[in-house]
């Protein structure tokens, strides 16, 4: 072996990695290479000199900032996987809505379009004697012969027309048993669609505002509250008041079980007249299966940890540690659950706003001023006989005077006639 | 657990030994965040990376097979995850400047112990990092793994994914790029 050759084997000489017979022949030229031999020993100066670099040493909070990293990386997983899974399982479900929704939609258009045209015409023949007014009570009806079964709004006109006027061929009048059942002579003016029933397995929290003008306050509060407990509702706020003037308004806020939510809509209605009213869905379905999986997940993480916890011996430190560790998983499984329970309880009950008020002339005083006005009318007519009759009593005592007067007269001319032929005489 | 060799420990836990996982870390954090720190020299840095090991250890938990040493694996991925980062951030692979002209501190050299003395030892463990810090980024790690990690040329050319031979000529650069920069200081603290 040269000397070239020597110094390229020299790194790994020192390092120990040359098989044994290479070995022996660097050693051979070393003991007769001054420059090798110099060569080798600043290689070996030189690795005493590095390995006198110190490093700093890593942070006591190392050890838990990687498990808890560890485990977050798990959770996240956990949920990636499980959000797939849903998507899987929503897409078809996704698809099969969208067709229904489409469906609903064409159906609806064609119902609407059919039943204005024959709207149209049958309020044209009716001509402008009466008035397409909305400010009737709600009533249900059905729709025959224009694709199928459908619930509608209807309120009722201001005039009431006659059967023959109101035979019109569109539509027939089925009150629900539980209003008071009108005239259903001319009833159909204006058909909105009633929103459609939702499955049991959906998720979907409903509000619905109803806003009333009432001929009592006190009476409606006390009507509405009654519906509410008779359709094993609860009250969730209420509020009642009185303005200068004597009006009674209030509002309540009403929890109804979901499948009484029409009902309730439906009574009411019934308790006054219907101003405004709206109702709200919103589907929450995506997110409670969301809230679900996570907290599987975090369920089945914390009892895995549990499970490990219990299976091995642990000091008191390591446990303490450990529970530190355990403590945010279990708060955000409270906290899942606390929002499952949440949602549980919106979408089994649905919120109703009921706002009613007497107007600005209630019944109650319009019945007052007219009780007064006819009592004035009353009294004036009492005085104004009264007054007739004081009249008719005078007349006897004027008669009497004009006769005294007219006698007091004549016996005046009487007596002058006399004395002037007396004079003339004389 | 401080019996079993790596490969089992790494193996119970592959099985849900969780134990296992703490003594691999206790007995590799160090090991890995002094390389890690060497090649970058920020303790940060270096602390993410060791971290992000140990993560990408447990998620590849179920990939691992005893074909090898546990070391070479987990080095491994210390490797690819510094080359990874060395792309993204782009650490310094440069030769220092501050100590281009060492034989300037030669002159200060003496072999009475003394406070100068101290200074240019100082001043020399700097110079000697920030000459490691210069050098290529294969030979800066293929000379670390072997003079700190001990690791012998088979096992940091499977880390390094390189032949025998590469490894073997990176080593021998590596210490002769840093012997012609310290060469004077060299001689001088050689001399008796």
């Amino acid at each position: 072996m040269n000397k070239g050759h020597v110094l390229k084997e020299l790194s790994s000489y020192l390092d120990n990695q040359l098989s044994p017979k290479q070995r022996l022949e660097v050693e051979e030229h070393l003991k007769s290479c001054t420059s090798c031999s110099q060569e080798l020993s600043r290689l070996k100066l030189l690795s005493e000199k590095l390995k006198t670099w110190q490093v700093p040493s890593l942070g006591p909070e190392f050890d838990s900032t990687l498990k808890n990293k560890i485990v977050l990386g798990e959770l996240e997983r956990s949920e990636v996987k499980m959000k797939k899974r849903t998507l899987i399982n929503l897409i078809p479900s996704g698809v099969i809505a969208a067709i229904l929704v489409v469906a609903f939609m064409f159906m609806q258009t064609y119902v609407r379009r059919g039943l204005q045209g024959r709207l149209r015409s049958a309020s044209d023949n009716l001509g402008d004697n009466y008035a397409m007014r909305v400010n009737g009570p709600m009533k249900s009806m059905e729709s025959q012969g224009i694709g199928g079964e459908k619930d509608y709004d209807v309120y009722i006109v201001g005039q009431q027309l006659s059967r023959e006027e109101s035979s019109m061929p569109m539509a027939k009048v089925t009150p629900l048993p539980s209003l008071e059942t009108p005239s259903t002579e001319g009833t159909v003016i204006v058909v909105q669609p009633i929103i459609p029933a939702t499955g049991e397995g959906e998720k979907v929290i409903r509000t619905a505002d109803i806003r009333l003008e009432v001929d009592d306050g006190n009476e409606t509060y006390k009507k509405a509250s009654s519906i509410c407990q008779e359709l094993g509702g609860y009250l969730a706020a209420s509020n009642f008041y009185k303005d200068n003037e004597g009006r009674q308004s209030g509002s309540i806020t009403m929890r109804i079980p979901k499948d009484k939510f029409l009902t309730a809509l439906d009574k009411l209605s019934s308790l006054g007249k219907v101003e405004n009213m709206s109702s709200n869905s919103k589907d929450v379905s995506q997110e409670y299966a969301n809230l679900k999986t996570q907290l599987d997940t975090t369920l089945i993480v914390y009892n895995k940890v549990l499970e490990a916890m219990q299976k091995r011996q642990v000091t008191v430190p390591e446990a303490i540690r450990l529970e530190s560790e355990l403590t945010p998983i279990r708060q955000r499984i409270e906290d899942l659950k606390n929002k499952v329970e949440y949602l549980n309880n919106s979408v089994s009950f649905t919120t109703v706003n009921l706002n009613f008020s007497e107007p600005i002339i209630s019944g109650k005083v319009l019945k007052e001023s007219r009780r007064f006005i006819r009592e004035s009318i009353l009294t004036a007519k009492i005085n104004a006989v009264k007054f007739f009759a004081g009249t008719i009593k005078a007349i006897p005592t004027l008669i009497g005077i004009v006769v005294w007067f007219v006698l007091a007269l004549g016996v005046i001319l009487l007596v002058k006639y006399c004395l002037g032929r007396i004079f003339k005489r004389g | 657990m401080q019996d079993l060799t790596d490969e089992q420990l790494m193996l119970n836990y592959q099985k849900g030994d969780i134990p296992a996982m703490d003594e691999l870390l206790k007995r590799y954090k160090n090991p890995i965040y002094h390389f890690a720190f060497r090649l970058s020299r920020d303790a940060a840095e270096a602390q993410d990376l060791t971290q992000e090991v140990f993560l990408r250890v447990h998620e590849n938990r179920s990939a691992y097979r005893p074909i090898g040493k546990f070391s070479t694996w987990i080095f491994s991925i210390a490797h690819n995850l510094c080359i990874s980062r060395l792309r993204q951030k782009k650490w310094l692979c440069m030769w220092p400047r501050k100590h281009d002209a060492p034989e300037e501190l030669v002159e200060f050299a003496s072999p009475d112990p003394s406070p100068q003395e101290v200074v240019i030892n100082n001043e020399f463990s700097g110079l000697l990092q920030d000459c490691i810090q210069g050098l290529p980024f294969l030979q800066k790690e293929a000379l670390i793994l072997r003079e700190y990690q001990n690791l012998d040329y088979r096992e940091i050319a499977r880390i390094l994914n390189k032949s025998l031979g590469t490894v073997k000529t990176l080593i021998h650069r590596a210490r002769m790029n840093l012997r012609d920069k310290l060469l004077p200081y060299l001689e001088e603290v050689r001399r008796p």
